[in-house]
């Protein structure tokens, strides 16, 4: 399961305001933000 | 205080934030809380902390600086005053680490029960975790 389904359903259900990634590579965050 | 956007997240912050993973381990509960509304009455907002702090410290097992945080909240600390970061995915016990869907969905309700509000601000993902699809 794609963990940015869990953080999509915290945000929609206002448990979460903003996600943020610690400790990850550039080469990984770009990546997020594409697939 | 001047506050800066924080990236595109919507969230406006003071420029220094106070690390929370001293909280339940070099620095104790009434410590805490004096610290906290000091770094309030100054003008600061932002408390990053991990559902993980302070498991690190021996006799800790994690949760202690969230805890920390949500009785002084509790105890007059604002809510409204503060932005909340925390985070997700170091181990916090047999079967609690990572970042899949199930695990992400159990652990942020045991951080919204320690920091005894309803929402964070900021929830973060501690570290990579190869095992799980972003």
């Amino acid at each position: 399961m794609r963990r940015c389904e869990a953080y999509a359903q915290l945000m929609e259900q206002g448990k979460v305001r903003a996600i943020g990634a610690s400790n990850y590579s550039a080469e990984r965050l770009s990546r997020a933000d594409t697939e | 205080m001047r506050r800066r956007s924080l990236g595109n997240s919507g969230l406006e912050v003071a420029p220094l934030a106070f690390g929370g993973n001293v909280f339940g381990w070099t620095v104790d509960e009434r410590t805490s809380f004096r610290l906290l509304d000091a770094f309030v009455a100054a003008g600061f907002n932002l408390i990053d902390t991990a559902d993980a702090y302070s498991r690190f410290a021996p006799g800790n097992r994690g949760g202690e600086s969230e805890t920390i945080i949500g009785k002084w909240l509790k105890q007059g600390g604002r809510r409204d005053k503060v932005i909340i970061a925390t985070k997700v995915g170091l181990e916090m016990g047999p079967q609690m680490k990572g970042l899949s869907k199930a695990y992400i969905l159990r652990a942020v309700e045991d951080s919204l029960r320690r920091l005894q509000t309803d929402y964070i601000d900021l929830y973060q993902s501690h570290r990579d975790d190869p095992d799980t699809p972003l």
